[in-house]
């Protein structure tokens, strides 16, 4: 009899340990969606083109400005409702000057639907999208 | 007289380990393995609508044109679902884009796509409600078109 009860009890925990796993892998999932999603937006929203009348276009990818990029991520992020899915969400937009690049880090606090004794009941999940534009002839 | 009362407890439990086991087993194991399959089940299925829409979206936008793109999008969605080994679930598939309704590949647009399907329960007895239980997932994915491309006219 210990034994069946205690067998199940290792079903239902482990079950609960799968819940968990699989919440914090479904928001890592989104996270890293919204990530390249701001990425684009932001690199998208960096490359004024102002190149193109003053140091003529890159081969390889158009300069971004800091200012128009974090603003172009900011306008994403507000516009796709990520600050109601996910409550908390920290967002540290960094522009790479040399390698004209966007990096969009996102961090996300989760609170875990299932209770697993002398597991954590918290955890904080982060994602990072990056993006740059190049023109093509 | 107390060896004799022990002798007699004793023959009295022989036999209940395996009723036990039977009981116990039918009641609590049962339910246990089919929650089990279940969260699996749904899991695979969350899993799946995640990475369709996430590669439906990309698909799209990465596509010359609107009815080309919405044909990739929906192979791309097939694909994410049949590499979680789920062939036969409803996925539906609903694109949309702002500020240019008629015309998404038109430059500034962002395209949202948004993935519905559902996983139906398994081995769940007829004798417990009526048609197959399932659970509904859904996700959503938004991809910016870049600004330097042109704008359609029709759009």
């Amino acid at each position: 009899m210990v034994m069946i009860i205690g067998f199940a009890a290792v079903l239902l925990m482990l079950t609960a340990v799968v819940v968990d796993a699989s919440a914090a892998y479904l928001e890592r999932q989104g996270l890293d969606n919204l990530a390249d999603g701001a990425a684009l937006a932001g690199a998208d929203a960096g490359a004024s083109g102002e190149d193109v009348y003053t140091t003529g276009v890159d081969e390889e990818r158009l300069r971004l400005f800091a200012d128009s990029a974090r603003a172009g991520v900011d306008d994403y992020l507000a516009r796709s409702g990520a600050y109601a899915d996910h409550p908390g969400l920290r967002v540290a937009v960094s522009v790479d000057p040399a390698a004209r690049s966007v990096t969009v880090r996102l961090r996300a606090p989760l609170t875990l639907p299932l209770h697993v004794p002398g597991s954590p009941e918290r955890a904080v999940i982060g994602a990072t999208g990056s993006a740059v534009v190049s023109p093509q002839r | 007289m107390r060896r004799l009362l022990l002798a007699a407890r004793r023959r009295d439990e022989a036999g209940s380990a395996l009723v036990e086991l039977v009981w116990l087993g039918i009641l609590l194991l049962v339910p246990v393995v089919w929650i089990v399959l279940s969260v699996f089940q749904v899991q695979r299925g969350a899993f799946a609508t995640t990475g369709a829409a996430r590669a439906a979206g990309r698909a799209y936008a990465l596509a010359p044109d609107d009815a080309t793109g919405r044909e990739r999008a929906m192979a791309a969605a097939r694909q994410a679902y049949a590499d979680q080994g789920i062939d036969g679930a409803p996925v539906e598939l609903t694109i949309s884009c702002t500020p240019y309704p008629a015309s998404c590949h038109s430059g500034g647009s962002v395209v949202t796509v948004v993935v519905r399907s559902r996983v139906d329960l398994p081995l769940l007895p007829d004798v417990l409600g009526s048609g197959s239980p399932s659970f509904r997932l859904d996700a959503t994915h938004r991809v910016p078109i870049g600004r330097y491309v042109e704008v359609d006219a029709g759009g």
